[in-house]
């Protein structure tokens, strides 16, 4: 049968409210009598909390409390994967930021004025600002376990002999900065307790379930005291997977029994949320004459900041990935997660893996030239297939999409190229052109872990569908592609199907909208819900057409014996039969993908169960007066398993390429210096360049209709194809990002230079 | 975060409002001056700025216009980027700053954002200025005294320091129609397309004889490369008189860089910008050349 909602670019759920600004965010919720919360937060790096005096701020006029460490009923201590942040400082401050007191008043001013009359004394202790300051053997602990949060390491086959018999042996370090995600809607909430007593936070959130576990053991209360529901989320990108508001609110409200709202000016966005690990990688990679990859080893360190936050998982995500989609049979990768005072980092849209490909991308195209083959070749005679064996040593046996990325982008390869040939730059312009291509893996979901997802649907006496996800839809679409794979399982319009998500109350954990995990883990789920529903409707409906219940088909919300079109009966037909008043259809799925953990020396195992291929080529501009790098055309190929949503898979790409624009040309925060968008660049509309997004389906047998993701992955070849182009234009390779004006400007003076 | 408490007056005429800043400024007030908002409330926001009193002149008429008096083109203050960058008017007389308009933030900050303001708050990478400069636009001020008209590059003191009184507007931007027919051209180089400020900018207008084969004469500005805006007359001297070579255009690159080191000292950019600004004078001479 031919799919009929799954496929379609059918309207996103909620669109019209969006575009014409309808959507309400947790920022525009009014809720009246509502206090205004603000946090005192540390202005040192690293310091011992002496004292905090709050009687002043406290006795003003309109502050309704100020809390410190003190006064948090339950545990103060949390973190999604080691717990190791405070919500409000208690003993120590680890970077400029934390958390130290929380103001209720009854206005911003106030609360502002309170802020400023809170004294907190704080003994400075010796701030360590480089992984590799804080690796040193004498270095001062800024966590009791010691600096480093995390080692994994990667090791399969015999790297020595990989490297005895490689030919040819590419050695560099690769260093990437910290990134802000930059979301369009800051950090925001309101929070209240309704008539039992229960806290309720309405909050802007990429992951409600995770958060209520989060914050119950804060609160100390019974988990049906607490509920959290998703708000409109406008963008998250990873940033709001950590708790940001979320314990702030839910203590105010809590404590004072008053309803709360909070609100994150964009400085306090930049000071207080996760941000990218910079990573820095020393990366060697072996090949045979012959061109084929022999050996990799790769040391990385990532500067998880002041608290690990999703610093493990970037650690080995990063690990894991290192190789890139190909073959290479002897592999050892050591990478670490090493606490410092800086921002603290977290997840931001691949997990180290956008850093990762940068690694592993300039070393193909290094091995390639110096093999002397075109980088689309030397990629396939290496690149992943069906059989194929990761470095973890998992056996990769469907939807091994890399190659068919390759070959589809070869001939826009072919066409810039001679483009180029076609037009040498002329005296002055100062502009030369390259081309650049760069391939990516992605494994969806989380890594090595069992990431879960639940969904119900119901049907009643009238007919009427509800699906229940605890998927967080952030932008990206996950209302709509949920509801497309249930009315496509259940044969209804798409417009039939009502969607209930992300409230603790109503649904059930989905697990997090991240590791590009929603469409593939919760589309399955969902999936399973609806067979079940399908399955038993499909025997109402064969009692009622008095066939077998395999001759029953329903489509557009009717069912009818096939072959015996003409007989048809409505969808709310068929459920009401034999319903009693009150009564409903029920059906449940849940989906666990297969992974195991990794071994801890050898990092052996399945990670994931499926992965995301994709393969980018970027045509750009450098010019050479100013070392201005500018993308003029990108095509990016990427092998999704299915589309459930074409328009939604291609929005994803579009922004992934905006994205990585940035990564590789603007993006550079500097803890404590950078304040805002004032000085953070990221990319504007006239930045972009003109797209060509192309969906390759190489179906996953687990997936919902084949369906795998693409949220991360949209991102990943980004900066690396335009490193490589780069380097095709001015023969220079950039080992570090931004490849920013001065820094491309310095690489060709170096090169007239000598 | 919430923006200081101020009064907020927004008078109607000019003498009201020079009533007003006289009046302020006698009483010890600071007031401050509103045009299209878009430096003054991100000052405002930041605290950079406390006034007692904001007096928001938008709404006086007769500063946004653009008037053609005899040999001389007058803007008003109140002229946004928007317009620069498409009045006929300018886009013909004054071309290099219609260009310069045009890059100016976004369209949104080019619909509220005024000439006048560009000027008065002083940025060293106010993107209008070096095209002013060439333009030899002169200042017309008015106070409670009457009204004094200056050249533009006397009006600065230094990176946002300018001459105006606390009393007194800027009221209009006069530019002498270009008597020669020269060739004007304006770069931006930024780290981005839009929504940048300005890394440097500079605007170049020349005349170039193409029958002596001699560069009849040039005028350069570079913004955002010393403390405040003046002419790169050491690279014009090198190209007045000369031919439109190779070692000529290399030569006026080299005066330029030199005369910008000299003006702003190093600093941690110079290393950048010093190469970067001989070339890019280069181009910009290269470019209005062709145009021509
Ligand atoms: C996002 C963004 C992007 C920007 N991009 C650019 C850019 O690319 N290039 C660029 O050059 N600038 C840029 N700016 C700065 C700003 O938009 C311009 O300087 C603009 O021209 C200021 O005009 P305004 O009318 O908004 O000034 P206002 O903010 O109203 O005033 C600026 C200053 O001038 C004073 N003032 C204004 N008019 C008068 C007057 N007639 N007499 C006396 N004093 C007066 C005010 O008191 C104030 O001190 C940008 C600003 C933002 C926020």
């Amino acid at each position: 049968m031919k799919n009929r909602v799954v496929g379609e670019r059918v309207a996103r759920i909620g669109i019209r409210d969006k575009v014409t600004g309808h959507a309400r965010y947790a920022a525009d919720l009014e809720i009246k009598n509502a206090l205004v919360l603000k946090v005192f937060r540390s202005p040192v790096a690293h310091g011992r909390v002496k004292k905090v005096m709050t009687e002043k701020a406290a006795a003003l006029e309109g502050v309704a409390g100020v809390f410190t460490a003190a006064d948090i009923p339950g545990e103060n201590l949390y973190g999604i994967i080691n717990r190791d942040q405070t919500v409000l400082a208690s003993e120590k401050v680890r970077f400029v930021g934390d958390p130290v007191a929380l103001v209720a008043a009854e206005t911003e001013e106030i609360a502002e004025a309170a802020l400023k009359a809170i004294e907190a004394e704080i003994t400075p202790l010796p701030a360590l600002f480089d992984p590799a300051d804080a690796m040193a053997p004498d270095a001062p602990a800024i966590h009791e376990k010691g600096n480093i949060l995390f080692t994994r390491k990667v090791a399969r086959g015999d790297i020595e002999k990989g490297f005895a018999d490689s030919d040819l042996i590419i050695e560099e370090t690769y260093e990437t900065r910290m990134l802000e995600h930059a979301y369009l809607e800051p950090e925001a909430g309101v929070a209240y307790r309704d008539e039992t007593g229960c806290v309720v936070l309405l909050v802007t959130t990429q992951n409600p379930h995770a958060d209520h576990a989060q914050l119950v053991p804060i609160l100390n209360v019974a988990p049906d005291r607490l509920r959290v529901i998703q708000t409109e989320t406008g963008g998250g990108f990873g940033g709001k997977l950590d708790i940001s508001v979320q314990p702030f609110l839910a203590l105010a409200a809590y404590l004072l029994k008053r309803p709360v709202r909070m609100v994150y000016s964009r400085e306090e966005s930049f000071m207080a949320s996760a941000k990218r690990h910079p990573l820095k990688i020393r990366m060697k990679t072996g090949a045979s004459r012959e061109g084929k990859l022999l050996a990799m080893e790769s040391e990385i360190t990532a500067d998880t900041g002041a608290y690990g936050s999703y610093g493990i998982a970037v650690a080995t995500r990063s690990a894991v990935h290192a190789t890139g989609p190909y073959n290479v049979p002897n592999v050892s990768v050591i990478s670490r997660a090493v606490y410092t005072n800086n921002n603290w980092c977290g997840a931001m849209r691949g997990f180290g893996v956008p850093q990762i490909a940068i690694a592993h991308e300039s070393q193909m195209d290094k091995l390639a030239q110096r093999l002397g083959l075109d980088p689309i070749t030397f990629r396939l005679k290496n690149a992943f297939e069906n059989g194929s064996v990761t470095p973890t040593g998992q056996r990769l046996e469907a939807s091994v999409g890399i190659r068919e990325t390759l070959k589809k982008i070869r001939p826009y390869y072919q066409t810039f190229r001679k483009e180029i040939e076609a037009n040498p730059s002329r005296r002055y312009d100062g502009v030369r052109h390259g081309v650049g291509v760069a391939s990516m893996w992605y494994g969806i979901g989380n890594t090595g872990h069992p990431n879960p997802s639940s969904a119900q649907m119901e049907v009643d006496r009238d007919g009427v569908v509800t699906l229940y996800t605890g998927a967080a839809d952030i932008g990206q679409g996950s209302d709509t592609v949920l509801v497309q794979i249930a009315a496509e399982t259940l044969g209804l319009p798409y417009e039939r199907i009502r969607l209930v998500r992300a409230d603790t109350t109503l649904t059930t954990d989905a697990g997090a909208t991240s590791a590009s995990r929603q469409t593939y883990i919760s589309g399955r789920a969902v999936q399973e819900a609806a067979l079940e529903i399908k399955r038993i409707l499909t025997e109402k409906a064969a009692g009622l057409l008095k066939v077998p219940a395999n001759m029953v088909a329903c489509e557009d919300g009717v069912f009818f014996p096939q072959f015996r079109e003409f007989q048809k009966i409505p969808f709310e037909e068929v459920a009401r039969a034999g319903l009693k008043k009150g009564e409903k259809i029920r059906g449940e799925g849940v989906f666990n993908p297969e992974t195991t953990s990794l071994d801890p020396e050898t990092g052996q195992g399945t990670p994931y169960s499926t992965y995301a291929y994709a393969s980018q080529v970027s045509l750009v501009a450098v010019d050479e007066v100013t070392g201005q790098v500018t993308v003029k055309r990108t095509v990016s190929a990427h092998d999704v398993g299915k589309a459930v949503n074409p328009a939604n898979v291609e929005g994803q790409i579009f922004s992934g390429v905006a994205m990585g624009i940035g990564m590789g040309l603007f993006e550079q925060f500097y803890p404590n210096k950078t304040k805002s968008f004032d000085t953070y660049l990221i990319p504007t509309a006239m930045d972009m360049p003109e797209i060509t997004p192309i969906i390759i389906e190489v179906p996953e047998p687990t997936g919902p209709f084949g369906a795998k993701g693409v949220g991360e992955p949209a991102l990943i070849p980004t900066a690396p194809a335009i490193l490589n182009a780069v380097h095709d234009a001015t023969g220079r390779w950039v080992h570090q990002i931004p490849a920013d004006l001065e820094t491309i400007r310095e690489l060709i003076s170096e090169q007239e230079g000598g | 975060m919430s923006i200081p408490h101020f009064r907020y007056i927004a008078p109607q005429t000019l003498e009201e409002a020079i009533g007003l800043l006289r009046m302020a400024k006698e009483s010890g007030k600071r007031a401050r001056v509103l045009a299209g908002g878009t430096d003054l409330m991100v000052q405002l926001r930041a605290h950079e700025i406390t006034p007692d009193v904001v007096i928001d002149i938008s709404g006086i008429k007769r500063l946004s216009r653009v008037d053609r008096m005899g040999n001389e083109i007058q803007i008003g203050p109140l002229v946004t980027h928007a317009s620069l960058a498409t009045l006929d008017l300018i886009r013909e007389y004054a071309g290099v700053l219609s260009e310069a308009a045009r890059t100016v933030g976004s369209p949104q900050i080019r619909n509220l954002g005024t000439l006048g303001g560009n000027i008065v708050n002083a940025s060293p990478a106010a993107d209008t200025i070096p095209a002013l400069v060439i333009l030899d636009a002169r200042l017309a001020l008015r106070g409670p005294e009457g009204e004094r008209i200056l050249p533009i590059t006397d009006f600065f003191k230094g990176p946002y320091q300018t001459v105006i009184e606390k009393d007194e507007l800027l009221t209009g931007v006069i530019i002498p129609l270009p008597s020669l027919n020269g060739r004007a051209v304006f770069l931006k180089l930024a780290r981005r397309k839009a929504v940048a400020i300005a890394r440097m900018n500079l605007a170049c207008m020349l005349y170039y004889d193409r029958q002596k084969e001699i560069f009849e004469w040039v005028r350069l500005c570079v913004g955002s490369s010393t403390p405040k805006p003046v002419r790169m007359t050491q690279a014009e001297k090198v190209l007045v008189g000369n031919a439109y070579t190779d070692d000529v255009l290399q030569e006026a690159g080299r005066a330029a860089a030199e005369q910008m080191v000299a003006l702003s000292g190093f600093r941690s950019s110079t290393a950048y910008k010093k190469p970067v600004v001989g070339d890019l004078v280069i181009r910009a001479v290269h470019l209005a050349v062709e145009k021509g």
